[in-house]
């Protein structure tokens, strides 16, 4: 597969990533909450076509190291269109010897299976949970029933931990390079973007063409 | 060449540079001699009284604002309604008007006892005052748009002149709202490259905490270390 020779750094990571799950002119809202959810702030930013520098207010909570920060795919204030689907594999860590275990060999594992079932856009490191992100060549509408059914059916095939039932498309959000790792006790890691190929886009039968491929491949 | 001969070249070369510089600073005066008229008759033409013959309607508008006002205020009432006035039915002694017999009526009574009157009084008056009167309202602003891009041609001319001198050697003091703009222009761009400097150091800054955060959270778990390699070598 060709693609980024390494990790990219943090803020390209971030750039690359606001850029790719940019929709045209729409602003996005971002999520952030403190390590243990008692402080909460949503950013609204809206993004000129060219991402080149991280904006101003969303590098200030970067640069004071305590939030946990999320960039939903689709929010119900901005016009619902998104932009990629995303796979979320959750590993959560235990508590072995007074410290906090991950299964990293897994989480490796499971992000290779992401990885090996179509070359993801991103593969994001988030402490106990991997995500890959496919983005879509066009922005289709959040209320395209296909969005959520990709979800479903991107997780059936490769393992994945799919949304609840009755979750929305809002729920699905991608955890932002250089933020902390949330909601995980005494453990305080840092979500990091393993992989960034702003290249990689997919038209929603490209995607359904690699589930139905990976199905037919799983039939005994 | 002997030394002479260069001395005289050197002095042909010389004359020839005076001249150049001469005439471009003739040429860059005579630019300016032009903003100058062009900025008074933009002047006159934005801000110059109007002349007579749209003062007409204004005094007909002066006049009758004036006797309404008048009318409708207590002095008017009071020139016929109460006591001793020309209309009290139980008058006793003289009439007694609302000004006295050494003053004169206030302009709103004048103007309501005889609107042609105070409007003729009002036009003779303005057209023996003295003024220099500009153009007719409903010809301004084609001229004030007119005159503003001549003007701004004129002021893009001379800067450039001033600029193209000053390639050549001859150095001209640009007109002091230019140095004045250029000065503000020059702040500004230093602002905005102080802004990206400073952004991207503290984006620097950022990635390598990160890398270091990340990197020793990997190589203090061997499995960490596979984690990052492995994705990254796999897709690679």
């Amino acid at each position: 597969m060709a693609g980024p020779a390494g990790p990219p750094t943090l803020s390209a990571s971030v750039r690359g990533l606001l850029a790719a799950l940019r929709c045209g002119d729409d602003a996005m809202l971002l999520r952030a909450r403190t390590r243990h959810g008692v402080g909460e702030r949503t950013l609204r930013i809206t993004l000129p076509p060219g991402v080149a520098w991280i904006p101003g207010p969303l590098l200030e909570l970067l640069e004071e190291d305590r939030w946990s920060i999320t960039v939903p795919i689709a929010t119900a204030e901005t016009p619902a269109r998104v932009a990629a689907v995303v796979a979320i594999i959750d590993r959560p860590p235990v508590y072995l010897d007074g410290r906090w275990v991950f299964d990293e060999p897994g989480i490796a594992a499971a992000l290779r299976v992401l990885a090996a079932f179509l070359e993801p856009s991103v593969l994001i490191n988030a402490g106990g949970a991997g995500v890959a992100v496919w983005m879509l060549a066009e922005p289709i509408s959040a209320r395209d029933v296909r969005v959520l059914q990709l979800h479903r059916d991107v997780a059936r095939v490769t393992g994945a931990t799919a949304l609840p039932e009755g979750a929305s498309v809002e729920d699905l959000a991608v955890p932002l390079p250089g933020s902390v790792v949330r909601e995980l006790g005494g453990y305080s890691g840092y979500v990091d973007c393993l992989w960034l190929d702003p290249a990689a886009r997919y038209t929603v039968e490209e995607i359904e063409a690699a589930i139905a491929a990976r199905k037919e491949s799983a039939r005994p | 060449m002997n030394i002479v001969e260069s001395i005289k070249a050197m002095t042909s070369k010389l004359s020839s540079a005076m001249k150049a510089a001469s005439g471009i600073t003739d040429q860059i005066g005579q630019i300016r001699a032009a903003i100058a008229n062009k900025r008074r008759e933009l002047e006159a033409a934005t801000n110059a009284p109007l002349p007579l013959s749209d003062l007409d309607a204004r005094i007909s508008a002066v006049v009758r604002e004036s006797a309404q006002l008048w009318l409708e205020s207590g002095f008017g009432v009071s020139l016929v309604s109460g006591e001793r006035a020309l209309g009290d039915p139980h008058l006793r002694g003289s009439i007694r008007l609302p000004w006295s017999a050494s003053q004169a009526p206030p302009w709103g009574a004048m103007c309501a006892s005889d609107p042609e009157g105070a409007e003729r009084f009002l036009r003779a008056i303005a057209a023996r005052v003295p003024y220099q009167a500009g153009p007719p309202a409903h010809e301004r602003p084609a001229l004030v748009a007119r005159l503003t891009a001549e003007l701004q041609e004129l002021e893009r001319a001379d800067e450039e002149a001033v600029d193209a001198a000053a390639a050549g050697g001859i150095t001209i003091e640009h007109r002091p709202e230019v140095t004045a703009r250029r000065a503000q222009e020059a702040r500004r761009h230093q602002i905005e490259r102080d802004a990206v400097l400073d952004r991207r150091r503290r984006e620097e800054t950022l990635d390598a905490q990160h890398d270091v955060r990340t990197r020793s959270a990997y190589l203090a778990d061997p499995a960490g270390v596979e984690l990052r390699r492995s994705v990254t070598e796999d897709n690679a």
